[in-house]
């Protein structure tokens, strides 16, 4: 490389003070900005999933009460001393409302995640408010 | 001991809050330098606007197939090209063909060697008002040849060009450095 070991023809200029500053400044308003939009997103999913999480609790309740799960799962501890406890395990396995559970759990998962992500983003959007850890 | 860029990088996307101030600390001299002779009068709001971008597209760089350096550099020179092109629209698209080329692509090369530049120009002073004189695809070669100091590799990969095609813009950008040196200094005399 020519200028390998030489002064460069042009020296670089000093920035003018101040000018450091003012760029983390910059970035800290954009990271807050883009904190406050993440927000009210993850916020949304929060308020969404909540919402749908009291349909979905009471959908689960009401299958696992016509599945006759509540029935198998009374039996469970008798037929500990009985000796066929193998057959209720499986006959509760079978009376589970699989897609009952899927659904609240997916709603739960969302709900959690989302509200995570949504107190992450409101400590970068609002770092002056302590919030719960 | 002092981490290199390309590990400052690695750190901030790790969650190191430190490390990018780091990286603006490192690098503030030489992009604001670039910004100051290109664009004078917008040069902190072009400084600002490059870190910027830096910080909001650092996800995107890979250490593995470019230096920091040139990556943040080709942030810096696009953004004073947009600057430029706010201001003063017909700079560039007068100067450059749709291949990238310049209109003195077939101008004989009388390129002088740098050695020989500096020595006509008598101070820092004149071959600040020479820069100055130039269109800005000439005057980025020099700076970021012999400001920035950079290999003609490392400028093909900042402005997106083969190293052939920086290696004739810098010999062309260096004979019309020469040429404005000279009619400063015919009226010196």
């Amino acid at each position: 490389m020519v200028t390998e070991g030489r002064a460069p023809l042009f020296q670089e200029i000093e920035p003018p003070q101040g000018l450091f500053r003012a760029i983390l400044a910059h970035i800290e308003l954009a990271r807050r900005r883009a904190a406050r939009v993440r927000l009210f997103a993850w916020g949304s999913l929060a308020f969404v999933s909540a919402l749908a999480l009291i349909p979905t609790v009471q959908y689960a309740a009401s299958e696992f009460y016509a599945s006759g799960f509540y029935e198998y799962a009374s039996l469970f501890f008798d037929s500990l001393s009985r000796g066929y406890w193998k057959e209720i395990v499986y006959s509760l396995t079978d009376s589970l409302p699989s897609f009952a559970l899927l659904l609240l759990a997916v709603t739960g998962i969302a709900l959690v995640w989302s509200l995570r992500h949504a107190r992450n983003d409101a400590r970068l959007a609002f770092p002056d408010i302590a919030l719960p850890a | 001991m002092e981490r290199t860029d390309e590990e400052l990088v690695t750190a901030h996307l790790a969650g190191d809050e430190e490390a990018f101030s780091r990286l603006v600390k490192h690098n503030l001299k030489s992009i604001y330098s670039f910004a100051a002779r290109s664009a004078p009068n917008d040069a902190e709001d072009i400084v600002q606007d490059v870190f910027l971008k830096a910080w909001k597209n650092l996800k995107s760089f890979n250490p593995d197939t470019a230096k920091f350096k040139t990556w943040l550099m080709r942030i810096a020179r696009n953004t004073v090209i947009d600057h430029l092109r706010k201001k003063t629209p017909h700079i560039f698209s007068e100067l450059e063909r749709a291949e990238g080329e310049d209109r003195f692509a077939n101008e004989p090369d009388t390129s002088p060697l740098p050695d020989e530049v500096v020595a006509r120009a008598h101070d820092a002073r004149a071959l600040e008002a020479a820069l100055a004189e130039l269109a800005p695809p000439s005057r980025e070669v020099l700076l970021l040849r012999y400001m920035n100091q950079l290999s003609f590799e490392e400028i093909a990969e900042v402005l997106n060009k083969p190293a052939n095609t920086v290696r004739s813009r810098h010999r062309r950008a260096l004979t019309h450095l020469r040429t404005h040196l000279e009619a400063l200094h015919q009226k010196t005399l």
